[in-house]
């Protein structure tokens, strides 16, 4: 178990020190420069001096160790866009995102194995076709799609709910004014995920019905529901279990662009005006600690297995 | 205001809108008052929250500038002069009287008294002096550098009283202090190091001015907020805060601002029927400075040849349907651009400074008297090369690519291959600032509120980003910097611009005036466009 543990901290790190280099290439790969260099008054003898000053006029590998060295001594830099250092930036800004995204988590889970549950105890009756055409839709459409068309029926329609933001600006805080904020983003996030789930749900449950442990469950009498809920559901758990470790980074990836169709103030916009504005250390910093959460939720899905299911042994 | 928009607010409904408001000439409205039904003029209401969109995050530093930046510092800091809302012309803000020596190389600012920093510390003629050193530092590499260039020294002569000696006459000083030149404090910030990456740590973390607003709380990308400040010099404004919120997309402005989340938006004539149904909001047009135009790049190694012949630029000028760009484009609301300075300016404008009025077969024929002749494919060629170049805008501009299209299938229709491509924006710049690789662009330029505009035309002038090189336009330049006399100044000017009219170095193409959408809870906004209505923030009060 130990080893185990060990190999697999050895694998991250250099899966992590992959992304990074990945990512650095990428961004400085994008035409244009930095936006803080790009102020209209400046001449472009300023802005040379400039990128000089950043240290951008050195070669790639060179910027890069330089910034894997910082790194190695807990440094991540200076935005460029907010002047504030990247850690700082990130700290304040997490938060926001894991509320978004627990509460997308949730909505996924509970209403996902739900509907999927219902849907394999009821297989092919209406409900089951129903919920297996809500999902599917809701895995087809565009998240932006999805939060715009929200936005117009229940922002500007009905005026029923705030359109962006996680709380009203110049208002005293409250928990219903947070709340509401909250539904539409958490909607959008959700449905994706949620889809997925439901058909995860629902396959694995059919799956653990017609098992033969059950077949023995029920001869020695056990009632219809207590062979669902005891014996049925906690098999059926393994799978999405894995459905959710696999929705983490799909939430994480989502959540940039609902955080920025809703002006969300998490990582997610941050990343996405980062990457605008080519703020360099902003998007290094970010991708590392995403990274980092992606990660760490497949290491620990794995060791989750290990406690669910006596069947699985380290190889 | 000629053409009558197809889709958008008509002239009446404009009216409508804003009840006993009248067009001026640039198309800029009256104030809007009250409704009838509360015809007494309410008086100014004390409290309550102002509301408006930025579209990137805020680094509180006036020497590096940026849009989203020096929105927030207006509320914060105060300049020595500051530009009137009507007619920015330069008005008294912290100096309240200055004069200039018999020379012309000594201005002298008398302070206003009693004015203190927001924690308290009084400000004096030595914030002045090291304000201004610290812009004009290369080091620093501040936006406002070229403006400074002129300046000798700086001395504080008094508590109340700074002088500012030049290298020779300068006589757009004025006009180019009212441009950004925020004070700031040296108590805060004198003994450190600043480039144009590196900001004092504690300074942008908790800005300290002597303007109108305090700092109140800053959400890196989410919001920044001022709140007001009690000793302010001209009296508490009556606004409690103002909230300048991060909204990436223009879009999102719009809906907000219908939703009453935000209190003003900034809407492009494409969004303009967005807006029609909102019955919270008056549509206000301003003037502003601001031009478009096509750029030439006179140094293109294959093109710039063509570009520096004067002939070759009219040619393209007659070629471009201006009028048509500002009716398809801009829904008449734009004016005709005869050069840099728009018909709002109303001091500099010049009235009659050559127009090219669209004519494509005069085009044709003056480029025929060039030596340029059709090939079998109806390029134009000239020594057996191709008239056919790619020109550049940048992306996510509507407005830009739309004139870029006119522009592209004009200079078709006279036998001009130029083929258009978007380039992202930070791209865009690299290229056209910094690296030059361009042979044409269609873009725009906001310039401060002044007649010298030599960076910008001059041979090797800092922002001339066309190469563009002539010495008659370069020593009028220079001569109208020892003219101090108004009317002489004036006279000056107008024949510079003629000129310059004349020479197109670029072909300018039209002046946008800009749209606001306004809650009507807004009272007090000033009738300019925001950049310059931001510096009045004070008098800006909301209805309960």
């Amino acid at each position: 178990m130990q080893r185990y543990v060990i190999t697999r901290i050895g694998h991250s790190i250099v899966l992590l020190v992959f992304v990074s280099i990945l990512t650095f290439v990428l961004i400085h790969a994008a035409p244009g420069g930095p936006a803080i260099l790009l102020a209209p008054e400046m001449s472009g003898e300023q802005i040379k001096q400039a990128a000089r000053s950043l240290g951008l006029d050195q070669p790639l590998p060179i910027q890069y160790l330089r910034w894997l060295g910082n790194v190695a001594r807990g440094r991540l830099g200076q935005s460029y866009g907010a002047g504030l250092p990247v850690l700082g930036l990130i700290v304040d800004r997490l938060p926001a995102t894991l509320e978004l995204v627990a509460t997308g988590l949730l909505l996924s889970v509970a209403v996902g194995v739900l509907v999927g549950v219902v849907s394999a105890i009821h297989r092919y009756s209406l409900v089951d076709h129903l919920t297996t055409g809500v999902a599917f839709f809701g895995m087809s459409v565009p998240v932006f799609w999805l939060g715009i068309m929200l936005i117009i029926v229940f922002s500007i329609s009905f005026r029923l709910l705030p359109s962006a933001g996680a709380y009203s600006l110049g208002a005293s805080a409250s928990v219903g004014d947070r709340l509401a904020h909250l539904v539409l983003p958490a909607v959008v996030l959700a449905t994706a995920n949620l889809a997925q789930i439901a058909r995860y749900a629902r396959s694995s449950m059919l799956e653990v019905l017609n098992a033969e442990f059950l077949r023995t469950a029920r001869a020695k009498g056990v009632s219809a529901r207590g062979v669902i809920y005891h014996h049925a559901l906690r098999n059926a758990l393994i799978p999405i279990v894995t459905v959710v470790a696999l929705a983490v980074p799909r939430l994480v990836g989502g959540v940039a662009i609902t955080e920025s169709v809703f002006a969300w103030p998490g990582m997610g916009q941050l990343a996405v005006d980062s990457a605008l504005q080519r703020d360099y250390p902003m998007i290094m910093g970010i991708t590392l600690v995403v990274s980092t959460v992606v990660v760490l939720t497949n290491f620990l899905t794995d060791l989750s297995y290990l406690i669910l299911d006596p069947r699985v042994e380290l190889g | 205001m000629s053409a009558r928009p197809r889709r958008g607010l008509s002239r009446r409904e404009l009216l409508r809108l804003v009840p006993g408001a009248a067009l001026g000439a640039t198309g800029a409205l009256r104030p809007a008052t009250p409704p009838a039904a509360s015809a007494a003029a309410a008086a100014p209401r004390r409290g309550g929250t102002f509301k408006i969109p930025i579209t990137a995050n805020v680094t509180p530093w006036p020497p590096i500038g940026l849009i989203q930046n020096l929105m927030v510092n207006k509320s914060m800091f105060n300049g020595l002069v500051r530009y009137s809302p009507v007619d920015w012309t330069p008005q008294p803000d912290l100096a309240e009287t200055w004069e200039i020596s018999k020379d012309g190389l000594a201005w002298t600012f008398h302070l206003r008294k009693g004015v203190v920093w927001h924690d308290g510390r009084p400000f004096t003629a030595d914030d002045v002096k090291f304000s201004l050193d610290l812009y004009a530092d290369p080091k620093v590499n501040s936006i406002l550098q070229g403006n400074l260039e002129p300046v000798a020294g700086i001395e504080a002569v008094n508590p109340t009283t700074v002088k500012v000696v030049t290298k020779q006459p300068y006589s757009s000083l004025i006009e180019l202090l009212c441009y950004l030149t925020f004070m700031m404090p040296k108590h805060l910030l004198a003994g450190q190091e600043f480039s144009r990456t590196k900001f004092p740590d504690a300074f942008i973390r908790h800005p300290v001015g002597t303007g109108p607003f305090k700092f109140g709380e800053h959400i890196v990308g989410d919001h920044f907020t001022v709140v007001a400040n009690d000793h302010y010099h001209e009296g508490r404004p009556y606004l409690d805060s103002v909230i300048y919120k991060v909204v990436r997309d223009l879009n999102s402005t719009v809906v907000q601002v219908k939703t009453g989340e935000l209190d003003i938006a900034f809407p492009t004539v494409a969004q303009l029927p967005a807006l029609e149904s909102a019955s919270n909001l008056y549509i206000i047009e301003r003037g502003l400075m601001d031009y478009r135009f096509l750029g030439l790049n006179h140094t293109d190694p294959k093109f710039g040849k063509w570009f520096r012949d004067k002939r070759v630029r009219q040619a393209l000028a007659y070629a471009i349907n201006a009028k048509g760009i500002i009716g398809q484009v801009a829904k008449g609301r734009a004016d005709r651009s005869n050069g840099p300075l728009p018909p709002a300016l109303k001091a500099w404008f010049v009235k009659g400074a050559p127009v090219f009025e669209y004519d494509p077969d005069k085009a044709k024929r003056m480029l025929g008297e060039v030596g340029f002749k059709p090939g079998p494919d109806g390029v134009l060629a000239k020594d057996g090369e191709k008239f056919s170049f790619a020109f550049f805008s940048d992306q996510g501009q509507p407005e830009r690519e739309q004139t870029s299209l006119i522009v592209q299938q004009n200079l078709k229709d006279i036998g001009v291959d130029a083929q258009f491509q978007t380039l992202e924006f930070n791209n865009f710049m690299q290229r056209e600032r910094v690296t030059k690789e361009f042979s044409a662009v269609c873009f725009y330029y906001v310039t401060p509120a002044t007649p010298d505009l030599h960076s910008y035309w001059q041979t090797g002038g800092s922002t001339n980003e066309w190469s563009y090189s002539n010495p008659e336009v370069d020593r009028m330049f220079r001569d109208g910097l020892s003219i101090f006399d108004p009317e002489k100044r004036r006279e000056h000017y107008r024949k510079l611009y003629t000129l310059l009219a004349e020479e197109q170095p670029v072909v300018y193409i039209y002046h946008p005036h800009e749209l606001q959408a306004v809650s009507k809870k807004v009272r007090g906004w000033a009738r300019t466009d925001y950049r310059d209505a931001l510096l009045y923030l004070n008098q800006v009060w909301v209805e309960a």
